[in-house]
């Protein structure tokens, strides 16, 4: 039994002869594999859903310099791309490139991992033959990603939040004339105050307004009305941050308006992504969100047959109006690499300035384009004008002053403070908590923060 | 110095009266004192030395108040945690110290040899360590030693992505109890309270855990007995219903999460929602309201147990033996009656099992569900234990206090553990005998 049992068992072996046939084939792929001597970039990015990078950029990228070969890799979002990079470098394999977001510059910059872009492209004016635009970008977005008037990383998907609305809705609730006519789409707190009780009046079954009780909307509403979001000029005026101004009166106004707008219950608070088929249904008038949703916005307008609109971010009417910062984020290049991968990451990001690149990058996402060459570009295709949703953006930024207020502020606990501005919001929102205080609460928190933070990294600005 | 001496010496002591009080029945009173001053020297040593003796450092401090009974006292955080901690280990200590001494082998034995109880290995001194070696080997390396990286973290103000740390002794710790900011206030039959926390933020958390884990429990396993009894009928295509009711087992906490959010959403689109206001009712705050919001995430994660718990349920009704009914019938007992006093017997060893999976299930594995169905919100009011760590670790990057919050969850699975342990050793009836 037991010697008939191995016998069987041998005869299901496959044979040495295949074993050897698999091998043989596996071979010229292995030669293949060595004879790639390209050189590898690796950009890792989180934006796996647009599939115009793959399909359109990498393939274009190496076609123009077909010594790289560009490997994408992907995340789900900002915070696990530098998860994973941060993993990826303690094992000493970082991709050379990474996409950081807005949120999170300042530690990153403390972290090591990367050189500065200035660094890298020294006084240089093109790299393999691509020009240096950096002196294009234009407004908020340069000064966003510059430290002492130099760039640290490099600015791609920038964007500001912007109001899109139903317009059929709006000129049935009488607050536009026709589909066509954005500038009436409030652009003043009362404005939308008012906007809403029309639309109140009009409709039983349609949300006024829908924006996130998060703090990017909160730093625009400072930046607009000139105020700090941290002491030392947000930690740009020669000295670092050490606390937030998030109790300023400039702050207490936005919130009283926002809480406004929830007790009149114009402002709706939808879960995650409730808001698209919201939208979809044509049953929310407003929704203001990042510029970077436009694609989106209008494509669902299209398809559920109605008109949408776009206007600037609501500023309080009673101030003047400074300027908006931008959001989204940037292109990190990896510290230590070898000359030529350096060079070969370099090529990459003044690729992605060109301005057919970056105007097709704005026309897929709704990103705003933050070179002037490449707005210039889209502006001679009558594309501003053929999508005038797409124009209010680059007008909001364009508007916006280049100073501190709008650059943003700058200091490790950032990403980290960020999370906890939804908590307090909400609890002034729908518990009725008293803005000042809670406003007091945040700051304190978020002043320990920094001071943690500053004990680990000591500033030395 | 000399503090630090006097803790040492304080520890000893009171290590040797504790100890020696607990465990002088088998050890008598001399050999208990003896050995509880051997433990208390070591666990205070071995707690102590690492943390630096921080702990009894004035500027090393985070209060909180205690009102009991109308009395209300200040207590120094760190302190209180370093204290328990001495007292932990020094058991620990003890404990250990006791096995060994009355294990341990006579003169030319073994360890093993020693252990008269069946399934003992008897062999040679060296020969079980060979045998052991890859596992002890496995797990020093990838349990033990990150577990002692872990409380070493606890200690540290840590960022992931920053090389630097700081000692900053048991804060880490003592933050889960009471804030640098404000601090927090118990009070225990206080101020017309039985119960009562102010600004203790993370109790709040783990209040979170207790409340979902009991809920989910009790949901699932009530509706899932129910199902159970209804699948167990012979009717036809019943296999198929038991296939239906078994499914959303398969699902992942994500797509739960997900399908509930669309179930439920707050505005305007939620099915249910839109579902009352064409009947012209009024919206119900499902994911807005912090009760209807943790209902919502207790409706969700029971719905994703149901299934297994309906799939264990409907075997271990099976497995109940017709005869005792039968019986239980002929004497009387209606249809109630033969289901408390004969079914819910027969199948406790499995209710205990469901029970300590779904416990297990609804203190570690919610995360998908909750994160995907309210984020925590509104105001934390669904954010659990295992949100929270990976909230201060991962998006905060905050290593230190996840750290921290960790080994309270690392505890919080051990006193599980032991509670199934117990229970199901003593409680269940696992047959006639």
């Amino acid at each position: 039994m037991f010697w008939k049992g191995q016998a069987r068992e041998h005869e299901k072996d496959p044979p040495l002869v295949l074993l050897l046939l698999v091998l043989v084939l596996l071979l010229p792929s292995l030669t293949l594999a060595q004879d790639d001597d390209r050189i590898k970039i690796r950009f890792f990015h989180r934006w796996g859903n647009i599939t115009w990078i793959p399909e359109v950029l990498e393939p274009a990228f190496e076609a123009a310099f077909p010594q790289y070969d560009l490997e994408l890799r992907v995340a789900d979002n900002y915070n696990n791309a530098y998860d994973l990079y941060t993993l990826a470098q303690e094992q000493g394999d970082p991709p050379e490139l990474l996409q950081g977001t807005s949120s999170n510059t300042q530690a990153p910059r403390d972290s090591g991992f990367f050189k500065p872009l200035h660094e890298a492209i020294g006084d240089r004016t093109e790299i393999n033959g691509i020009p240096v635009r950096l002196d294009e970008i234009v407004g908020p977005a340069a000064t966003f990603y510059q430290l002492d008037g130099e760039y640290y990383e490099l600015p791609w998907n920038a964007s500001t939040p912007v109001v899109f609305a139903n317009m059929d809705l709006l000129v049935e609730a009488g607050v536009a004339e026709d589909v066509n006519d954005f500038a009436a789409i409030p652009s003043t707190w009362a404005e939308v105050n008012e906007a809403c009780a029309l639309i109140a009046d009009s409709f039983d079954d349609v949300d006024c307004i829908n924006f996130g009780a998060s703090g990017w909307y909160f730093e625009n509403a400072l930046a607009m009305q000139g105020a700090f979001l941290a002491n030392n000029e947000n930690g740009r005026g020669g000295g670092c941050v050490t606390e937030v101004l998030f109790n300023s009166q400039e702050a207490v106004d936005y919130l009283a308006w926002h809480k406004s707008l929830e007790d009149a219950g114009y402002w709706v608070d939808y879960g995650r992504s409730e808001y698209d088929i919201t939208w979809a249904n044509g049953k929310l008038a407003m929704h203001m969100t990042s510029s970077a949703a436009a694609r989106g916005r209008v494509e669902i307008g299209e398809g559920n047959g109605f008109t949408v609109g776009a206007n600037r971010m609501p500023y309080n009417q009673d101030v003047d109006y400074v300027g908006n910062t931008v959001g989204g984020g940037m292109i990190l290049l990896t510290d230590g690499l070898e000359p030529e991968v350096e060079e070969g990451a370099l090529t990459f990001l003044m690729f992605l300035l060109e301005p057919e690149n970056m105007a097709a990058w704005h026309q897929v996402t709704g990103y705003v384009p933050v070179t002037q060459s490449a707005f210039d570009l889209l502006e001679a295709e009558g594309w501003f004008e053929e999508n005038p949703t797409f124009a209010v953006a680059n007008q909001q930024l364009a508007g916006s002053a280049r100073a501190p207020q709008t650059a943003g502020a700058i200091f490790g606990s950032f990403a980290q403070v960020y999370k906890m501005y939804r908590e307090v919001f909400q609890d002034i929102l729908r518990n009725n908590a008293d803005i000042q205080e809670s406003l007091d609460r945040l700051k304190a928190e978020a002043d320990l923060l920094i001071e943690e933070y500053n004990l680990l990294v000591p500033c030395d600005a | 110095m000399l503090s630090a001496f006097l803790f040492t010496c304080l520890a000893t002591v009171l290590g040797a009266l504790a100890v020696g009080a607990l465990l002088r029945r088998s050890n008598g009173l001399r050999g208990g004192l003896a050995l509880g001053a051997v433990a208390g020297l070591l666990g205070s040593l071995t707690t102590m030395v690492p943390l630096k003796y921080c702990v009894l450092d004035p500027e090393n401090h985070m209060f909180f108040r205690l009102s009991v009974l109308g009395q209300t006292i200040t207590v120094n955080a760190v302190a209180v945690i370093g204290i328990l901690l001495v007292m932990a280990v020094t058991w620990a200590f003890a404990l250990a110290i006791d096995r060994l001494r009355h294990h341990w082998p006579a003169r030319g034995g073994t360890v093993w040899q020693a252990d008269t109880a069946p399934g003992t290995f008897v062999g040679y001194d060296f020969s079980p360590w060979i045998f052991l070696a890859p596992t002890v080997v496995g797990l020093a390396v990838f349990t033990y030693y990150p577990a002692a990286q872990n409380f070493f973290l606890g200690t540290q103000l840590a960022r992931r992505g920053v090389a630097n740390t700081v000692f900053n002794c048991l804060d880490n710790f003592a933050s889960l109890i009471t804030s640098r900011l404000q601090d927090a206030h118990y009070y225990i039959l206080s101020d017309g309270n039985i119960w009562h926390a102010e600004n203790a933020r993370y109790l709040a958390v783990f209040g979170n855990s207790v409340f979902f884990s009991l809920f989910i429990v009790l949901v699932a396993n009530a509706l899932g007995i129910a199902i159970a009894l209804l699948a167990s009928q012979k009717i036809r295509g019943a296999s198929i219903y038991r296939t239906l009711m078994i499914w959303p087992y398969a699902i992942s906490g994500v797509v739960v999460g997900v399908v509930f959010a669309l179930l439920l959403g707050g505005g305007g689109s939620g099915f249910l929602n839109q579902t009352l206001r064409l009947l012209g009712l009024q919206p119900l705050p499902f994911l807005s309201d912090p009760w209807w919001a943790r209902a919502s995430v207790v409706a969700a994660a029971a719905w994703n147990k149901l299934g297994f718990n309906v799939l264990i349920y409907v075997a271990a009704l099976q497995a109940v033996p017709r005869e005792l009914l039968e019986a239980a019938s002929i004497d009387g007992a209606n249809a109630w009656k033969r289901f408390l006093n004969v079914t819910i017997p027969m199948i406790s060893p499995y209710i205990f099992l469901v029970v300590f999976l779904n416990l297990n299930y609804s203190f570690f594995d919610l995360y998908a569900v909750i994160d995907n169905l309210t984020e925590g919100g509104p105001v934390n009011a669904t954010t659990n234990l295992v949100v929270d760590v990976i909230r201060v670790g991962v998006e905060s990057r905050d290593i230190g206090k996840a750290a921290a919050q960790s080994i309270v969850l690392f505890m919080v699975v051990v006193g599980l553990t032991y509670m199934q342990f117990r229970v199901m050793g003593r409680r269940v009836t696992y047959g006639a005998d």
